[in-house]
């Protein structure tokens, strides 16, 4: 629990929220769409089924702290980002292959679009929460090195205390 | 008559997950509101599945029966689990897990309700 900030809490908690309820509607719809019908649409359904392990990973990985289920988070978080704009591509160019609807279709559109905004959504969290976006990102200072060694060794001052000037 | 039910599942989920929400939206987290308002959505679930199981024993039954079943055992979870998700959030974003269990179960219920046919 020395995480920066956990990604479950705050505005994080309905991000994982509505992470669960994809992987539970993803896992469910994928397991009745093979278990019945595979013969129908195999690409689709095994997309289907691609998009629900995809969002378990990621509610894992947003649910849970540490840098293991941060990385975990943001490999999902990619995953599903690329899923979703290839296989809604696809499915808009060669909607043949898809004979039946999978989640990432047409963009999530059978979801509201929501398949779409989660990614981006996740990986803003996932950045904002960072542990290495705290101290906030300048450009690393070069160390002294021994070039510098003529110069004196305490930085320079500047004029922020103006009262300890003679 | 089903879709009657599943017509008053919606609007009870709708009007206590917006309320939620705007409670949430005040910054107020009353747990014993948010309680109260995801019981009376997991009721309303339970009854409709109740309605279900009464109409499939007469005869009925639905367009997919084992997508219906998927999504009325979800119906059945997602209040609970809401309820646990959102109050273990002390801050109004746990409010506002409790309000969008509400909606996400009317969401679940229109589904329902197109899948019985």
């Amino acid at each position: 629990m020395t995480e920066a900030r956990a990604t479950a809490s705050g505005p994080g908690r309905l991000l994982v929220l509505v992470y669960g309820i994809f992987a539970l509607s993803a896992g469910a719809r994928a397991g009745v769409q093979i278990a019945t019908k595979f013969a129908d649409a195999p690409v689709a359904y095994l997309l289907s089924a691609l998009a629900a392990v995809v969002y378990v990973l990621a509610t894992i990985g947003l649910a849970r702290s540490g840098p293991g289920a941060r990385r975990l988070a943001v490999v999902a978080c990619s995953v599903e980002l690329v899923g979703v704009l290839t296989v809604g591509t696809v499915s808009l160019l060669v909607p043949e292959e898809f004979p039946d609807a999978t989640v990432w279709s047409g963009y999530g559109e059978g979801y509201g679009f929501v398949p779409l905004v989660l990614p981006v959504l996740g990986l803003a969290w996932l950045r904002h929460t960072s542990p290495s976006r705290r101290p906030s990102p300048r450009p690393t200072r070069r160390p002294p090195s021994a070039q510098d060694s003529s110069e004196p060794p305490q930085p320079h001052r500047r004029p922020t205390r103006p009262e300890a000037t003679p | 008559m089903r879709h009657g039910v599943a017509d008053a599942v919606i609007a009870v989920s709708l009007v206590v997950g917006l309320g939620i929400i705007v409670l949430a939206l005040l910054g107020r987290r009353p747990i014993l509101v948010l309680l109260g308002g995801l019981a009376a959505v997991e009721l309303a679930a339970l009854a409709q599945v109740v309605v279900a199981v009464v109409v499939v024993l007469r005869g009925e039954r639905p367009d997919s029966a084992p997508t219906f079943t998927g999504y009325a055992l979800a119906s059945l979870l997602v209040p609970p689990a809401g309820a646990v998700w959102a109050l273990a959030e002390r801050s109004r974003w746990g409010t506002a897990a409790a309000g969008i269990s509400c909606l996400v179960l009317a969401v679940l219920t229109v589904r329902m309700r197109q899948v019985w046919g």
